[in-house]
């Protein structure tokens, strides 16, 4: 295969390029010529020797203007010889020809020489300039077309609203073949192949140009070009998605080992204080401090419990065995937990008193109503009142569970049940942003769903609605006496 | 004469807490490292109550239940960090009598060894029982609630009598099920709904119960001390 280059030397107009148009300019040539011979003679035969000349001189130059340097120059010949031999010397064979009758036949000759070159190389200049631009036009069409291109896909979408299957297949292909060396070939033979693809019902090009308006070399640099940037995007976003893997780990870490640290931490120092100072403090410190170990190792607990949680949800919550579960049952427990820790919170439960049955593992349902509860505990302030609503129909039921504390910014709600995310500012000392993460885990294991609102009330307050499918109920009847 | 109690735990701290705070209750306490120690200590003396932790070092805990049975010790409490509920009714229908799950208070590990030596005493059972808020008479179906009579279906008589001659132990759904239907196979639907009526009748907020508490998972415990 030749290397195309010849379509890129700029030097000679392309000679595949005889469009109709051309024929056309061909024939209209030979009419031009043939017109002005005979008007040149005539003008020569009514002695007018002026107009004779200047009728041919114009036809040549337009002759080159038309059709190039090529053209020009053989008008200009044909011309001169025509002159000369016929029109100004019908008796050639006469003897005794003066300096003076064959000066202006020279000048004729010379002039008619020189503007059929001038004009057809301006032509050529003409039509060179109008090539290169078109060239040009392609390519930066082809590159704004690339612009957006982020993924191999793209580019080969670019490629192929660019140039027609024949280009891609019979010159471009061959060209990367026969120029471009491995690995980028590959990669560039991808595009190429996907493009190919694209469109197997090629019928209508939208834009067929020919093969000659390409300059390849740089076509196919662009396209290289574009395939090393999706390339690095590519790079990019891995290493980014490894960055914030890392990051996660580091978050992990790092909250694991505050939450585990703060408790440890209160627990050394009354434990120390105790022992040390014991004698000195007074009874109402003692109690204090071993108060402070204690409830200190309940959240020692809860904590744990919440990372093993969370160790099973990393694991796959699908492994463990569902079993009927009373919603309504759970939740009492969960509430009569929660209590315990808060005290002062209000819980109104609105449900009814019949079980609600659905497919869990129970004690992870009683966790997430725990967590839920837990949650609103730490954003509302003591005695507000959490509602505890729950709902069914046919087919599922619906744990509302609504507090009225600040509620969460339209920012952060989206962000709420991911793991270790804790809203707001005023972070709650007590919460590892496990709760909820854990809740919506296992909530959608047992295959419901969790949503969040806020605020719902006059710009304040969180309400978190469960949904969970009913199991099959299967009561026998009761034997009330 | 003073209970015997067996600690079977290879974590030091436990042994080291439990036994002067044990002891401190007139109990008479031995530790035991690793299951071979604990059956060897078992051959050679008798125990009211064994504390036994599931993960030991030479054996799973729930592998020498029944030899500890066999060999002297009346009541099983399984003391286990392992927060699954499969391990908790493996080892319950294994033959132990009661689970505490790591960490527990002591005030919560006393009253379950009271418990356990209530029931383990061997004397005939009794016909009545009677606690501070709850009055049962097994032969007459006679159930009194702070005081006033509560009239129960003969099925749910037959659950209130399982927890109560287990007061303070848990009760799996499986011997529920057994004192209810005379089958563990039945529909633990069934229990549940008898459980929630039972609630309505004995339960001052029958939504939170206090008297009858659910051991998620694993079934139900009366939270009742009988008075004598």
């Amino acid at each position: 295969m030749a290397r195309g280059n010849r379509f890129l030397s700029g030097s000679t107009i392309p000679g595949r390029m005889m469009s109709r148009a051309r024929k056309n300019s061909r024939a209209l040539v030979v009419i031009v010529f043939v017109a002005s011979t005979i008007i040149s003679f005539a003008a020569h035969a009514t002695d007018r020797p002026l107009t004779a000349v200047l009728v041919y001189l114009i036809a040549v130059m337009a002759i080159g203007a038309m059709r190039g340097l090529r053209s020009g120059l053989i008008a200009g010949i044909a011309s001169s010889v025509i002159y000369s031999g016929i029109i100004r010397n019908p008796g050639l064979h006469d003897s005794g020809i003066s300096l003076e009758y064959y000066f202006p036949l020279f000048g004729f000759n010379f002039a008619a020489l020189l503007s059929g070159t001038l004009a057809g190389r301006l032509k050529d200049r003409a039509e060179l300039a109008e090539e290169a631009r078109r060239k040009l036009n392609l390519l930066l069409d082809f590159s704004s077309k690339l612009q957006n291109a982020v993924r191999i896909e793209d580019v080969a979408q670019a490629l192929c609203a660019t140039a027609s299957t024949a280009l891609i297949r019979e010159r471009i292909r061959p060209y990367l073949d026969a120029n471009v060396a491995e690995p980028e070939r590959n990669m560039l033979q991808r595009v190429v192949d996907l493009a190919i693809d694209a469109k197997p019902h090629a019928t209508f090009e939208i834009r067929p140009f020919i093969a000659e308006d390409i300059d390849l070399p740089a076509f196919v640099d662009l396209l290289s070009i574009a395939v090393d940037r999706c390339g690095l995007l590519e790079d990019r976003a891995k290493s980014e998605a490894s960055l914030q893997s890392e990051q996660f780990k580091t978050t992990i870490l790092s909250s694991i080992s505050h939450d585990l640290r703060t408790p440890i931490a209160a627990i050394a120092a009354s434990a120390t204080s105790l022992r040390r100072y014991g004698d000195t403090l007074t009874p109402e410190t003692r109690a204090d401090l071993l108060e402070t170990i204690e409830d200190q190792c309940s959240r020692l607990d809860q904590f744990t419990a919440k990372l093993l949680s969370f160790g099973r949800l990393q694991g796959g919550v699908a492994a463990f065995q569902f079993e009927p579960a009373d919603v309504i049952e759970l939740l009492g427990k969960a509430i009569s937990t929660a209590r315990a820790s808060g005290p002062e919170h209000l819980i109104s439960k609105r449900w009814p008193d019949v079980p609600i049955i659905v497919m869990a593992n129970p004690a992870m349902l009683e966790q997430v109503f725990y967590n839920i509860i837990e949650n609103a505990f730490c954003y509302t302030a003591p005695g507000s009142e959490i509602v505890v609503q729950v709902e069914a129909d046919a087919e599922t039921t619906t744990i509302v569970i609504r507090d009225n504390g600040r509620g969460v910014s339209p920012d952060s709600l989206g962000h709420i049940f991911e793991p270790f995310f804790r809203s707001g500012q005023s972070k709650h000392e007590h919460g590892q942003g496990l709760g909820l993460f854990i809740a919506k885990g296992f909530v959608e294991a047992f295959g419901g769903s969790i949503a969040s609102r806020s605020p719902h009330d006059a710009g304040q307050g969180l309400e978190i609605a469960i949904t969970l499918p009913l199991a099959k109920q299967n009561v026998e009847r009761l034997d009330d006496d | 004469m003073t209970d015997r109690i067996l600690i079977i735990d290879d974590e030091p701290a436990i042994a080291q807490t439990l036994k002067p705070v044990l002891t401190a209750q007139n109990y008479s306490v031995t530790t035991a490292a690793t299951a071979a120690d604990a059956l060897r200590r078992a051959r050679q003396t008798a125990y009211e109550v064994a504390l036994l932790d599931l993960g030991l070092p030479d054996a799973d805990g729930k592998e020498i239940i029944a030899n500890l049975r066999a060999l002297s010790c009346r009541s099983i409490i399984v003391l286990s960090a392992r927060h699954q509920e499969s391990e908790k009714i493996a080892a319950l229908d294994g033959g132990a009598d009661d689970y505490l799950n790591k960490p527990f208070s002591i005030d919560e590990l006393l009253a379950r060894i009271r418990a356990a030596l209530r029931r383990g005493t061997g004397a005939a059972p009794t016909q009545t029982f009677r606690s501070r808020e709850l009055t049962v008479d097994f032969a007459t179906h006679r159930v009194q609630f702070h005081d006033a009579d509560v009239k129960l279906s003969p099925k749910e008589f037959s659950l209130l009598e399982a927890l109560c001659r287990h007061a303070g132990q848990v009760v799996t759904r499986r011997q529920l099920l057994l004192a209810g239907w005379n089958d563990p196979a039945a529909d633990g639907q069934n229990l549940r709904t008898y459980m929630t009526l039972l609630r309505q009748k004995l339960e001052v907020d029958p939504s939170e119960p206090t008297l009858i508490v659910t051991e998620t998972g694993v079934g139900y415990r009366l939270m009742a001390t009988p008075e004598n």
